[in-house]
């Protein structure tokens, strides 16, 4: 093994499962996810000394993962779900708490873009000129789209909250 | 700490909160890094095979293209673009005699032929009278009346 090699699976090791969870709340889906994840690392071999010698390579890594999910997302023939003989070796857990499943499905709402903006800014604690520049778009945007994804995630938890209260009382 | 920077926090937190909240109960992994290394490897790999079967068939397009434009393929074959005409016997004829004779029926059909036989008929038909008209042909050339004047001096 090479020492870019040993360097790339070092890096892969400590910022896949965080480059997983950034690629889950942006697809919604654990093994799209990992799919995501691992079409971002192959694309960030590639050019791995280049990004070596700029020296960020954790921004490289998550604007490659950003674009290629918004890429994916818009592909007329994309597919949620591959089909395999095999099944996979842990599980999703079934069951998960409502409240995240109340979560994830406002998320899923959100334009790819403005959740791509709301998981930067909120999630990956990114500044509005990184976002803006990851991107590719003007910092006021930026701005604009984060409140606006915060106002749609509250209004639509609130709607589904209020939707179960209904509920529980008949 | 400012109203607006303590709500701003407020709203941050609370968004951080919720995604991760949204995250709930996470997997674990199902791919190694060394799987990835190798798909990286592969997909490097299947570049380079694209990328050189891409340059492979540009040479070999551009090789032909420039042979052909060089040395046309079967040129000693191909008869030359005049030959067939040379050898044969009717090109010759069609070709010299159009030239020969549309052009001297063009000029020489106002002046030379017409103008001598109308003199001559005036000479003969009026003898005793040298009139100044018979010197001059210029009216009965161009007018086909004097030749029918002159007839009635035939019958005189």
């Amino acid at each position: 093994m090479t020492d870019r090699d040993a360097e790339f699976v070092e890096f892969v090791q400590a910022r896949g499962v965080a480059l997983r969870r950034t690629a889950f709340l942006l697809c919604g889906d654990w093994h799209r996810a990992e799919d995501l994840v691992q079409a971002a690392l192959i694309k960030l071999f590639k050019s791995w000394h280049k990004i070596q010698k700029d020296g960020s390579v954790d921004a490289y890594a998550r604007q490659v993962l950003v674009r290629t999910t918004i890429d994916e997302s818009r592909r007329f023939w994309r597919r949620r779900e591959r089909a395999s003989d095999e099944l996979p070796e842990v599980a999703v857990p079934a069951v998960s708490s409502e409240e995240a499943l109340d979560l994830r499905r406002a998320l899923a709402q959100l334009p790819a873009r403005q959740r791509a903006v709301v998981v930067l800014r909120f999630w990956e604690d990114l500044s509005v000129e990184e976002v803006a520049s990851l991107l590719g778009c003007a910092q006021g945007t930026v701005k604009s789209q984060a409140s606006k994804g915060l106002a749609a995630l509250r209004r639509v938890l609130a709607d589904q909250r209020d939707y179960s209260v209904l509920e529980v009382q008949r | 700490m400012s109203h607006e920077e303590l709500t701003d926090m407020d709203e941050y937190a609370e968004a951080r909160a919720m995604l991760g909240r949204a995250l709930g109960e996470e997997p674990t992994m199902n791919f190694h890094p060394t799987s990835v290394l190798a798909a990286a490897k592969r997909s490097v790999a299947r570049g380079r095979a694209w990328a050189a079967g891409g340059i492979a068939a540009g040479v070999v397009v551009i090789g032909i293209g420039g042979a052909a434009l060089a040395s046309p393929f079967g040129a000693a074959e191909v008869p030359p673009a005049g030959g067939v005409t040379t050898t044969s016997t009717v090109p010759s004829t069609i070709t010299v005699s159009p030239t020969e004779t549309s052009r001297p029926t063009i000029p020489t059909t106002p002046p030379a032929t017409t103008r001598p036989p109308v003199t001559s008929t005036q000479t003969t038909t009026s003898p005793g009278k040298p009139d100044p008209t018979t010197s001059r042909p210029v009216p009965t050339t161009t007018r086909p009346a004097p030749t029918t004047t002159s007839l009635p001096a035939t019958t005189r």
